[in-house]
């Protein structure tokens, strides 16, 4: 019984996760995959070069 | 010694005293150094960043009302507005264009979207003329887009759901797959069967949702009558399915949807990946839409106002700013101004037009506004048509191979149905023999190939016009090359001048004279007089003898310049009569491009001059090329020569040549080509280097090489695996998980090959 409990909390937790992909993807998070793996390269504004 | 320019570190023109090869780029740099960008900026910039350019639009139409209502979007307190950005592509101008809040403190976000090559900007007020001159003044070109309209709006919608089939079935792979470990690790009792359960609930989406492509395109290839690879990979899907099912409902505990849940998700990856690279390739082998401005100024009712290009329809008055470019072909109704049609034919030199004259979709007007009648929509204009041609069905064998590979499997698995008789193994063998023999990878392989292979000849500004050119390139025998314009600059030189009699200032009269012409020896004796005269003064009468010369009145003396008829010579000879006298007489000569012995010695196939000149000049090319040559040879004489000589290649550019060219099995257009030239050619090379057609020579033979090398790889796979199953050495899920990766290896190796290949 203890297993079906937990797979009750891993399957919703997994549902969970793919309504939030449902949901980001409405909202446009995957249209740009080109950008953001560029842009986490630059250095933080402050940073100051040595 | 020349040293690179400070910003776009291009080699600075001899005789200039300056870090900076023109004001555009020092403008660029000053500006990038004012807010201590500059060290990012330059950090990350790769060779071909921008180059920077004057600002020279006027951008307030932006603050006008109807751009207030068509392009921008108010959100909350602030405004917004998308630009589609010319000319971004590396890290530099991320770095640099999200950062226009520096320039302007007006500015809330730039957000920079480098696939789409869209800049969202959202500001305060809605002055946003400032920020597209700033932009401008950075070196990149901003058009201004409506909301909705920009060019990825029509394909996001498709995007997103490819990107939800992808996510569903890896979702669905991943739940699946955890439930499994437990029943590979050994699970009994009453939680195996609820397991199994569990897994046909989850699995629903990735077999209804996710797999649908899969359906969609194998009913519409079987409606059509034909096989395609998506026959075997819809009924692995849905064999596996069943056959589970009536397991489960009978007890036993052997169900692939663990199997057939990973074959859709790695196949959805394979695919999603697949049509990225070649959506992405092919938006760069698309430059139309770079090419052409997105915005132009159309007349309504007595006013110009900004429009989308894509509006104009034929007969409608616009009117191109200087600097802009033309939308589309059009005629010019008002003004005078320069023309530079440079991405069309390489020539820098920029033409002159008046009222009456045509202009070509995609040169850029220089100087002055025209105003201009449109000749064609914009997706009809000559560069379009030349570039928007529709791909071409590759006659190649690959459709044919799948359906040949499809119906073989289809036979093995009734003859193994035959021999062992109907049962569970054989289904599960047949399972994973279908699973395994997909074909993907064969599929793929050629599209990929010509896209990355198109994509390389773009960058080199090759545009090819007949894909079909790639798999001809490699059996060339014979190559034709014309000579003036070809292998020579084709820009006639005065050599020099023997005068039979002395007449003060004639030579001043003659270049007044030939100015008035508009042949190529004309322009040689503009270039060797230049700084000496000018003015075009005191010319009466002219009389245009077509092929042979002019003649006229200067100054009151009767001159006549005519085209020598002595071929004794090897020199291009003009005679001069003065009153119906001769008085002296020019010689002219061609001299070759630089690269052109380079490029004969490296071609290995079999080359001749095919010259409508005379014997003198061609032999001494020819001599110094060591190439055989026909000289003399009249257009319809070459188009012979092209077709009675098998595997033929002619690389010309003149109207004298077109007929060859298009009769060739290859046909190379070079710079300066006359249209019927480019028109009838298979290939264009818009920047007139030479040194790209061995360039093709190898890029070919590398494309062959890869489509054999990954055709044979997917074969042999195949082969190999299809055995293996046949005698039940593969499971269904071993096979679901060989199968993309046979797929994938074809991309990487297509990727590497092609998409890297550098000479």
């Amino acid at each position: 019984m203890m297993i079906l409990i937990l797979l009750t909390i891993s399957l919703s937790l997994a549902i969970g996760f793919l309504i939030t992909f449902l949901y980001t993807t409405s909202k446009g998070q995957f249209d740009d995959l080109d950008t953001p793996p560029v842009r986490i390269l630059f250095d933080d504004e402050n940073h100051k070069k040595n | 010694m020349s040293k690179p320019c400070l910003h776009c570190k291009t080699d600075i023109p001899d005789g200039i005293q300056s870090d900076f090869c023109c004001s555009g780029c020092k403008t660029v740099y000053e500006l990038l150094r004012s807010q201590h960008l500059d060290d990012g900026y330059y950090a990350l910039q790769d060779a071909t960043c921008p180059v920077g350019t004057k600002p020279s639009k006027n951008w307030t139409f932006l603050d006008s009302d109807s751009a207030k209502s068509e392009l921008i979007q108010p959100i909350g307190d602030h405004f917004q507005m998308t630009f589609y950005i010319e000319g971004i592509h590396c890290a530099a101008c991320i770095w640099v264009l999200e950062q226009l809040q520096k320039f302007n403190s007006d500015v809330l976000y730039s957000q920079l979207d480098l696939g789409a090559h869209t800049l969202k900007v959202g500001l305060k007020t809605h002055t946003f003329s400032a920020i597209a001159a700033l932009v401008e003044s950075l070196g990149y070109t901003p058009f201004p887009l409506a909301p909705g309209t920009d060019v990825t709006a029509l394909n996001k919608k498709t995007y997103r759901r490819a990107v939800l089939r992808l996510g569903v079935s890896g979702f669905v792979f991943g739940n699946i797959m955890l439930l499994y470990v437990a029943i590979y690790a050994g699970l009994s009792g009453s939680l195996l069967m609820q397991f199994h359960w569990i897994s046909l609930l989850l699995i629903l989406p990735a077999i209804t949702f996710s797999a649908w492509p899969f359906y969609k395109s194998a009913f519409g290839a079987l409606r059509n009558k034909l096989l395609n690879i998506d026959f075997p990979v819809s009924l692995a899907i849905l064999l596996g399915f069943i056959l589970s099912v009536i397991h489960l409902i009978k007890g036993i505990n052997e169900l692939y949807f663990d199997s057939i849940a990973g074959f859709i998700f790695l196949l959805s990856a394979a695919r999603f990946l697949a049509d990225k690279w070649t959506q992405k390739a092919h938006f760069q082998a698309k430059i139309t839409d770079t090419f052409l401005p997105q915005y132009i100024q159309k007349k309504a009712d007595h006013l110009f106002e900004y429009k989308p290009i894509s509006q104009l329809l034929p007969d409608d008055i616009i009117q191109i700013d200087a600097q802009e470019k033309v939308p589309t072909d059009c005629q010019v109704i008002e003004g005078q101004s320069q023309i530079n049609q440079a991405f069309l034919t390489g020539e820098s030199k920029a033409v002159d037009v008046k009222s009456g004259d045509k202009l070509l979709g995609g040169s850029i007007n220089e100087s002055e506004p025209l105003i201009a009648k449109v000749l064609t929509p914009p997706k009809e204009s000559y560069l379009a048509t030349l570039l928007n041609t529709p791909p071409k069905t590759i006659p190649y064998k690959k459709d044919k191979l799948s359906a040949v590979f499809v119906l073989g499997l289809l036979l093995s698995i009734s003859g193994l149905f035959l021999i062992e008789g109907f049962s569970e193994t054989t289904l599960s063998k047949s399972l994973a023999m279908i699973i395994v023999a997909c074909p993907c990878a064969i599929a793929l392989a050629v599209p990929l190939g010509i896209t990355f292979a198109k994509t390389q000849c773009h960058k080199r500004g090759i545009l090819i016009q007949n894909e079909e050119s790639f798999f001809r390139i490699p059996k060339i025998e014979t190559i034709f090359w014309d000579k003036t314009g070809t292998l020579t600059k084709g820009e006639l030189t005065v050599d020099h001048i023997t005068w039979e009699k002395e007449h003060p200032k004639l030579l001043e009269d003659i270049a007044t004279l030939e100015s008035h012409s508009q042949h190529p020896i004309a322009f040689a004796i503009q270039r060797y007089t230049h700084p000496k005269s000018a003015q075009k003064s005191n010319v009466q009468n002219i009389v245009h003898l077509p092929g042979l010369g002019i003649e006229g009145s200067v100054n009151n003396r009767h001159l006549k310049c005519i085209k020598s008829q002595n071929t004794d010579t090897d020199f291009t000879m003009m005679d001069v009569f003065l009153n119906n006298e001769r008085v002296a007489q020019f010689y002219f000569s061609d001299t070759l491009k630089p690269e052109s012995l380079t490029v004969t010695q490296q071609l290995k196939a079999h080359q001749q001059i095919v010259s409508g000149d005379n014997p003198g000049p061609v032999e001494i090319i020819a001599k110094t090329l060591q190439l055989d040559w026909k000289a003399n040879v009249l257009p319809h004489e070459k188009q012979l020569i092209v077709e009675n000589t098998a595997n033929a290649m002619m690389i010309g550019d003149g109207l004298n040549d077109s007929t060859a060219l298009q009769t060739a099995s290859v046909g190379i257009a070079i710079q300066g080509s006359l249209e019927s030239s480019l028109k009838a050619a298979d290939i264009i090379l818009s920047q007139g280097n030479l040194m790209d057609i061995p360039f093709l020579f190898q890029l070919c033979n590398r494309l062959k090489n890869i489509i054999r090398l990954t055709i044979g790889i997917s074969l042999a796979y195949n082969l190999v695996g299809l055995i293996l199953a046949l005698f039940g050495f593969i499971s269904p899920l071993a096979a679901a998980i060989l199968m993309p990766v046979s797929s994938l290896t074809v991309l990487i190796i297509a990727a590497i090959g092609i998409g890297k290949f550098k000479t």
